[in-house]
């Protein structure tokens, strides 16, 4: 290892010298540096020189260093390199960004070779001395200055400016359109004012000035603030004459300051490679040679930034030619005139389209010509008489671009033409005694119809039936009419009009007064009835039927007035196959009616009235509503009646009538309906749909009750006014009255009638039909008095051989069951004889008595009841039907009668029971009474009687 | 001097005789000038105020007024000297602030540009020499000693004043503009007032 080593180590002890000497052969020499201030640009120029290159030229890199204030303070380090030579000076600039006057700067510099046919190291030289940039030396001896001494910017970038004070106590404020704005101190004497994002304020540029108070300096500066650069709007290029571009733009809202106006607008063409400075910011001019397609670059540009637009584009698409020129008129007649004009002169065969305007009396009309020289164009069907204005216009016809702009325009006259169209003449006939009296109107030629001014009319009259009979009537214009005496009213009459240049087409009609309706004869036109028009709002619409024959046309006439006014007439023609029209006239107004008569225009000329028409031109709501009367008031009706209602006279056809009822009920009577007020009251309401009826009956209504009415006609346009109600008072009711006065005659009578036919039904019932017959009381008997004696017929039952009792049960108030079987209970009587079975006798049936007592049962026999009669002192053993003390309770029992087998008079009530013989020369009936439950039950016993007991009847005695 | 022009001391010992017609009418027309250029001499300062931006046109705004070059604003003890010494010191200003006025128009022509400023600075300047010369023949009528002619070195001072007012930067010409349109205005108004001592019924 020894022998390695060594010859390492000398190795490099002999490459170690080598390298050395060949790095400091080439930056041996230090870099001879200066630096100059330059305060209006705020910059420092730094330039050095390198010594000793061993080459002539040699590629090599530079670094820069700078200090401020102090030299430790390096705010700035830039490399550069470039291609140095033996001693050239080499420069560079830098900017500063606070001003130089308010700071001392120190720059130095050291470079190495970056030529790559060295192939020593590459290694930086050491520094160069530090060179001082001082700005402060060449202030002036004011106490307080403020750097720099102007400023431009750009706005929206920020702005440092410092200020100088010659004394550090001192206080200064510094402010930016006198708005304060802080500073930084930078060394007792220096501050820095940094304004952020400067604004635009005004051309003159902003003012920053500071103040310091000890005394009282005002130094300042301008800075100078320009808008942002925006890039060109609506860049075009045209030319006029394809000889010269012409290009416009719109700059936007550059504004430049005046002091330092930086803005330039540069055209390129790249094809061409061109370049064409332009000296308006608006447009720029380019001279065109034979190239077709050009594309341009628009560069606007100021002090800060650049803007570039582009615009490709075939030069024959951007023609927009000239004006055209020598525009003239010639051959004007009366419907034909020539234009003819000039063009700038184009390209060869390069086609123009031209636009011809013509104008006359507010109309246009427009005419394109196709043209590659001088243009002409034949206007034709002109009116005479007529002022014309002509005028043109040229675009490129194969690639339109632009119009150019109107050629002056140029007027013209037509001359004058016969009027081309017969007046239109209507008539109005009056026959008097011998001689008819015709009044002709028409109506003045239009311009198109006139073809120049009217100067006179003619009139010739002919009678019918001698054509050699003619007459002529001039009338010079601007007559619309003239009266004539026509010896009789068969006249032909030939109208026409005449101006400087001749006579128009007549026109004729025939009035023959005598002669019937050609379609109709024998029609007159008293028959002719009048009918409703319908109005249009603006005029009148009406139709008509044609008659069966032959028409020239129709004529509509009318009087332009209200009916009552003198007649204005008008009338309006119309073609033969018009079957309505629309009449207008500015003389309608609203609500007023017209009265409108159709003619007929016979081939012949003669005019036959076909129709009468009637209407408004606008129907309007009735203005007053009819005076009703109240008749035939009672008190459940009464009738409206408004028959002096003049409904001709309203402003509109009267199409019906509506009746308004208001009363208390809240119902409407029947025929009405609920309906609302315009002041939003509610009524009733009734419609008359019958323009003709004018009374109407309100009936169905209360007696003595309050109505109010309103008669309200309405036409098509709406109702009469919303007047006043009229109030009604309906009259008592005379029905009670009259019952009471028929009724009352007839009830008294009946109700005696009644009582009296009660009382003697009554009477002939007790007379006749007793309910318990009693002998000494019939009054049957007393007829029979004269010739029985006081009691020869009443039967003595001592009299009578008892042979059997019957005892009839009456079923009342049973139920049908029980009813349905009603048995007779017998009291066989024994015979006094031996005879013990049942023989004949006498049966007393008592229909009146009825046995309700519960639990009676049926009333057939029953064994008990057998026992009863066949223990013979049963019944005899309770002769006074007093109750036993055993008997049920008194509520328990109901109220009976007791059938009473009348005692014996002679009073032997106490004594025992006796045979039922022994009583019955005494027996009587006896006035039933009523007889508590309680005391008048009978014992158990005694229920087996109960068959002979009952409950009275309602209508029984008792009671 | 010539007794028929009379002197401005008779003028003003024996106010009780009639002065020539012509010279009354000189000094009245005078008089009227330099009325009317108070008017317009304010105009003009307002005018000028308002297009230099703010603070310019705020009445706190009071620059130092360092003396331009030819031309001092009227003294405070101006009132106080003889009425002779006063016009004539009228005069001398009003030979001087032609050629600043012209001076600041040349400056605001690079400031603001295509103003009626530009032009009202030009007829305040020619406004000037006319009332100057007014003034001049006033005094001569009066037989005051004639002020010696000094347009050249006025024009001098006035260009040097501007140029380094530019080259100070905007706003020390803005400033520049300020003090001259302010001595303008002063010195038309004093001009006025010591004239109207001279006019038939103003002040003594």
């Amino acid at each position: 290892m020894a022998p390695v080593a060594v010859f390492q180590a000398a190795f490099l002890l002999a490459w170690l010298p080598l390298s050395t000497y060949q790095s400091q052969a080439v930056l041996s020499e230090p870099l001879s540096l200066s630096v100059h201030v330059n305060l209006t640009e705020q910059s420092l120029k730094i330039e050095w020189s390198v010594h000793n290159l061993t080459h002539p030229e040699l590629q090599m890199a530079f670094q820069i260093e700078i200090s401020r204030i102090n030299k430790s303070n390096v705010i700035w380090v830039e490399n550069y390199t470039t291609t140095a030579q033996q001693n050239q000076t080499l420069r560079r600039m830098w900017k500063s960004e606070l001003p130089l006057e308010c700071a001392t700067h120190f720059v130095r510099i050291r470079g190495k070779d970056e030529d790559p046919r060295m192939l020593q190291r590459r290694v930086w030289s050491s520094w160069s001395s530090w060179v001082k940039a001082e700005a402060q030396s060449l202030l002036g001896p004011e106490p307080l200055l403020v750097f720099p001494k102007e400023k431009q910017v750009e706005e929206g970038s920020d702005v440092t400016l410092c200020y100088v004070s010659r004394h550090p106590q001192s206080h200064v404020v510094c402010k930016l359109n006198g708005i304060l704005v802080p500073g930084e101190q930078l060394d007792p004497h220096v501050s820095v004012v940094t304004l952020r994002s400067i604004s635009f304020v005004s051309k003159t540029g902003s003012n920053f000035f500071c103040e310091e108070d000890r005394n009282h300096t005002q130094p300042g500066l301008a800075i100078f603030v320009t808008k942002v650069l925006e890039e060109p709007k609506g860049f075009s290029c045209e030319t006029r004459d394809l000889k010269t571009l012409n290009c416009t733009w719109d700059p936007g809202s550059n504004i430049d300051s005046w002091k330092f106006p930086c803005q330039r607008y540069t055209l390129f063409e790249s094809f061409s490679g061109g370049k064409k400075s332009c000296k308006d910011k608006h447009w720029c001019s380019w001279q065109v040679d034979s190239q077709e397609t050009y594309n341009f670059t628009l560069q606007a540009e100021n002090c800060f930034r650049k803007r570039n637009v582009t615009l490709l584009f075939q030069l024959a698409h951007r023609v927009h030619p000239m004006t055209p020129f020598k525009v003239a008129l010639k051959s004007v007649s009366a419907t034909n005139a020539i234009l003819t004009w000039t063009v700038h002169p184009l390209r060869n065969n390069f086609t123009l389209l031209c636009q011809v305007e013509l104008h006359s009396e507010g109309r246009v009309v427009q005419h394109n010509v196709s043209t590659w020289g001088n243009g002409q164009y034949s206007f034709r069907g002109l009116a005479p008489a007529t002022e014309y204005t002509a005028r043109v216009r040229c675009a490129a016809a194969q690639h339109f671009w632009k119009w150019s702009k109107w050629a002056n325009q140029e007027e013209f006259s037509t001359p004058q033409a016969a009027p081309s169209t017969a007046p239109d003449v209507w008539r109005s006939v009056r026959p008097t005694l011998g001689s008819c009296n015709v009044t002709l109107f028409w109506k003045p030629l239009s311009r198109a119809q006139a073809h120049g001014k009217i100067q006179f009319y003619t009139v010739a009259t002919e009678r019918l039936h001698t054509p050699s009979s003619s007459q002529l009537f001039p009338i010079p214009a601007p007559a619309n009419g003239t009266e004539l005496s026509l010896d009789g009213c068969s006249h032909r009459i030939r109208v026409t009009a005449s101006n400087g240049a001749g006579t128009s087409p007549a026109s004729v009609m025939v009035i023959a007064g005598d002669l019937g309706d050609p379609w109709n004869p024998g029609n007159q036109t008293a028959e002719v009835k009048e009918e409703r028009a319908q109005g249009t709002g603006d005029g009148v619409s009406m139709s008509w039927k044609p008659p069966p024959g032959d028409v020239l046309g129709y004529v509509v006439e009318w009087c332009d007035g209200p009916r009552e006014s003198p007649c204005d007439l008008r009338w309006e023609s119309l073609g033969p196959n018009a079957t309505s029209t629309v009449i207008k006239s500015d003389a309608f107004r609203p609500g007023v009616k017209y009265n409108f008569r159709i003619y007929g225009i016979s081939p012949e000329r003669m005019a036959y009235l076909l129709e009468r028409k009637t209407g408004y031109s606008q129907e309007l709501a009735p203005a007053d509503n009819p005076r009703v009367t109240v008749n035939n008031l009672t008190s459940h009706s009464f009738t409206l009646s408004w028959e002096d209602y003049a409904a001709d006279a309203q402003p509109g056809f009267i199409r019906g009538y509506r009746v308004h009822l208001r009363s208390q009920a809240e119902q409407c009577l029947p025929g009405f309906t609920k309906a609302l007020l315009p002041d939003n009251t509610a009524c009733c309401k009734h419609d008359i749909d019958n323009p003709e009826q004018k009374t109407f009956l309100v009936k169905n209504l209360q007696p003595e009750s309050f109505y109010e009415f309103l008669v309200t006609p309405h036409t098509r346009a709406g109702e009469g006014p919303a007047q006043a109600f009229t109030n009604v008072i309906t009259t008592r009711d005379q029905h009670p009255r009259v019952l009471i006065r028929i009724l009352l005659p007839m009830v008294f009578p009946l109700l005696f009638l009644t009582i009296l036919c009660y009382v003697k039904s009554q009477w002939i019932k007790e007379t006749c039909f007793p309910d318990i017959p009693d002998p000494y009381k019939s009054s049957v008997l007393s007829l029979l008095k004269p010739k029985e004696s006081p009691h020869p017929s009443i039967m003595s039952v001592r009299d009578c051989v008892p042979d059997a009792l019957e005892v009839v049960n009456k079923a009342a108030r049973r139920s049908l069951a029980e009813v349905e079987c009603p048995k007779h209970d017998y009291l066989h009587l024994l015979p006094t004889g031996s005879s013990a079975g049942p023989g004949p006798g006498i049966c007393f049936e008592n229909l009146t008595y009825n046995q309700a007592a519960p639990g009676a049962g049926p009333c057939g026999p029953s064994p008990g009841q057998g026992g009863l009669l066949a223990a013979p002192g049963g019944l005899l053993r309770s002769p006074s039907y007093v109750n036993s003390p055993g008997g049920p309770p008194a509520e328990e029992a109901p109220l009976n009668y007791v059938s009473q087998v009348a005692p014996p008079t002679s009073g032997h009530e106490d004594s025992p029971p006796t045979p039922l013989l022994e009583l019955a020369p005494r027996s009587e009936y006896r006035t039933q009474m009523a007889v508590p439950p309680g005391l008048a039950s009978p014992s158990p016993e005694e229920k087996s009687h109960l068959c002979a007991v009952s409950l009275p009847d309602a209508g029984g005695h008792g009671r | 001097m010539s007794q028929r022009e009379g002197s401005l001391e008779d003028f003003q010992a024996d106010s009780s005789i009639s002065p020539l017609p012509l010279l009354e009418a000189k000094i009245h027309q005078t008089h009227s000038l330099a009325r009317l250029l108070t008017k317009y001499a304010e105009q003009l300062f307002q005018e000028y105020v308002q297009l230099q931006g703010d603070p310019f046109g705020r009445p706190g705004f009071s620059p130092p007024r360092p003396p331009v070059a030819g031309l001092s604003a009227p003294g405070a003890g101006h009132a106080g000297l003889p009425l002779p010494e006063r016009l004539r010191l009228d005069a001398g200003a009003l030979a001087a602030l032609p050629p600043l006025l012209d001076a600041v128009r040349r400056l605001q022509a690079e400031l603001n540009p295509r103003t009626a400023l530009l032009r009202r600075l030009e007829e305040a300047a020619r406004r000037a020499r006319a009332l100057g010369a007014a003034l001049e023949a006033v005094l001569a009528a009066l037989g005051a000693e004639p002020r010696e002619p000094r347009p050249e070195p006025a024009a001098a001072a006035a260009a040097a004043a501007a140029a380094a007012a530019a080259a100070a930067g905007a706003f020390p010409a803005k400033l520049l503009g300020l003090r001259v349109c302010g001595l303008y205005r002063d010195w038309v108004s004093r001009t006025e007032a010591d004239l109207g001592q001279l006019v038939p019924g103003g002040p003594a």
